[in-house]
């Protein structure tokens, strides 16, 4: 079991978020964190990747890889390296070869995968983080409102690449509501 | 037609040469006013003797000398504020004991420095240490604000996908190090000029312009002390272009 979350809480001053949460993620899959804004679902995204260590409970978790909601690209680094560089040390040709076809497929040409992110749009930035994080190749994958600036053509390509992805590993990925989401085999995790 | 950025450039060309001219001027007009040119000379009698100083060898071995020390207190200043700036951040007992040195250092005249340290290195190195002295808080404080300044969600991502070393300093501090230190490094070396010269006038460092602007203002040649004092100003002002121009190479290089 690659994610496991007992009696979690946590709250932020007065505001109670977490309050004995417990969740077991028996196998891969898709899992959906579905709420309103403010209730949490960045927050335990946050705390099972360690980026929040402030609560109290339990959280097993294997190594993770997080599209964060607000891409995170570094400036200096054009689009292919911000994948290439940040994941390996001396990236093979074989995966840089990996990373542009990742990136092909995912509607960027060979002068996009050049170019840094003070020129790419939002969904360009966002499907860069994506692609970092598929090819980071960890057990389990976080997503924050990962369907948030892409067009419809790209949400059914992110669709496939999950249900694709979700064989081999845990996905757990945030969302506003149920719509982008389509026919995607999934469990849905209300935080309330 | 001229286009917009050659009529732009005309115009700030234009109106470098009149403030030029407008100041020397100014400056002819008070010197023949005054009309003590052995303190107040007029802007031919400097100007002649600056060309005359450039056919000597007294000239030529004093700025050499003077570019060295200098040079080397920068050099030094800039090693020793970039060495304690991390230092300081990553450990509380460095901050403890570095940060009010190097609020002293700022803070205390520069003479006094100048004149302490006469007494214990005597006057060769006095310029240099003065130099250090005046360049190493200044990039210790823009050091230190850089590393604060680090981008946190960038520091998360290195977090995650378990950046660390060379390629963390690489992607994540280098880019914000450079933006504080390109215009502290800048003004570093005008501040490392103007107090290293005043430390070699104090200090009568041999071999140096400092030691000439002095003779010249004991002798009573005015238009001598400001041909110098003239050739420190085009120095300070080379080597601070310099220090931009290399400053905006390593920005370009490094996609900043």
């Amino acid at each position: 079991m690659p994610l496991i979350i007992k009696n979690l809480k946590k709250s932020f001053g007065e505001k109670v978020i977490f309050d004995d949460f417990s969740y077991t993620f028996d196998n891969n899959g898709i899992y959906i964190l579905v709420g309103d804004s403010g209730r949490g679902k960045t927050t335990l995204l946050r705390m099972i990747a360690g980026l929040d260590n402030d609560y109290t409970g339990e959280i097993i978790t294997d190594q993770v890889a997080y599209v964060f909601q607000e891409y995170r690209l570094f400036p200096v680094l054009n689009a292919i390296d911000n994948i290439a560089k940040i994941l390996w040390i001396q990236p093979t040709d074989e995966q840089i070869r990996s990373a542009a076809s990742l990136l092909s497929t995912l509607g960027f040409s060979k002068t996009d995968m050049q170019l840094y992110p003070n020129a790419l749009s939002g969904g360009m930035k966002q499907r860069v983080s994506l692609c970092r994080a598929l090819l980071a190749d960890k057990k389990i994958l976080l997503l924050d409102e990962p369907f948030k600036e892409l067009d419809s053509t790209l949400r059914e390509q992110l669709r496939t690449i999950l249900a694709e992805e979700a064989k081999k590993r845990l996905i757990l990925l945030s969302a506003h509501s149920l719509d982008a989401l389509g026919d995607l085999d999934r469990t849905v995790i209300e935080i309330k | 037609m001229p286009s917009i950025m050659t009529k732009k450039i005309l115009k700030r060309a234009l109106l470098v040469s009149f403030a030029i001219v407008f100041w020397l001027a100014a400056w002819e007009i008070a010197a023949r006013t005054l009309d003590v040119d052995f303190i107040f000379p007029t802007v031919l009698q400097t100007t002649k003797t600056f060309f005359r100083l450039l056919g000597t060898s007294v000239f030529w071995k004093s700025l050499a000398h003077s570019l060295f020390r200098v040079l080397l207190g920068f050099i030094i200043g800039l090693a020793a504020g970039s060495l304690l700036a991390p230092l300081a951040f990553r450990f509380v007992l460095c901050r403890a004991l570095i940060s009010p040195i190097m609020s002293v250092i700022k803070a205390t005249p520069v003479a006094s420095f100048i004149m302490v340290l006469w007494c214990f290195v005597g006057s060769s190195p006095v310029p240099i240490v003065i130099g250090a002295l005046m360049v190493a808080p200044l990039i210790y404080h823009n050091l230190y604000d850089a590393i604060q300044a680090r981008d946190t969600d960038l520091s998360e991502v290195c977090a995650v996908y378990e950046v660390r070393g060379y390629r963390k300093f690489r992607y994540l501090y280098l880019p914000k190090l450079l933006e504080f230190l390109i215009p502290a490094t800048v003004s570093g070396m005008g501040l490392c000029w103007k107090a290293s010269i005043a430390a070699e006038i104090i200090a009568y460092t041999k071999n140096s312009i400092g030691r000439q602007i002095y003779i010249s203002k004991a002798f009573l040649e005015g238009a001598e002390l400001f041909a110098y004092t003239i050739a420190v100003i085009l120095m300070s002002l080379i080597f601070e272009r310099l220090m931009h121009f290399l400053g905006e190479l390593v920005k370009k290089k490094c996609h900043l």
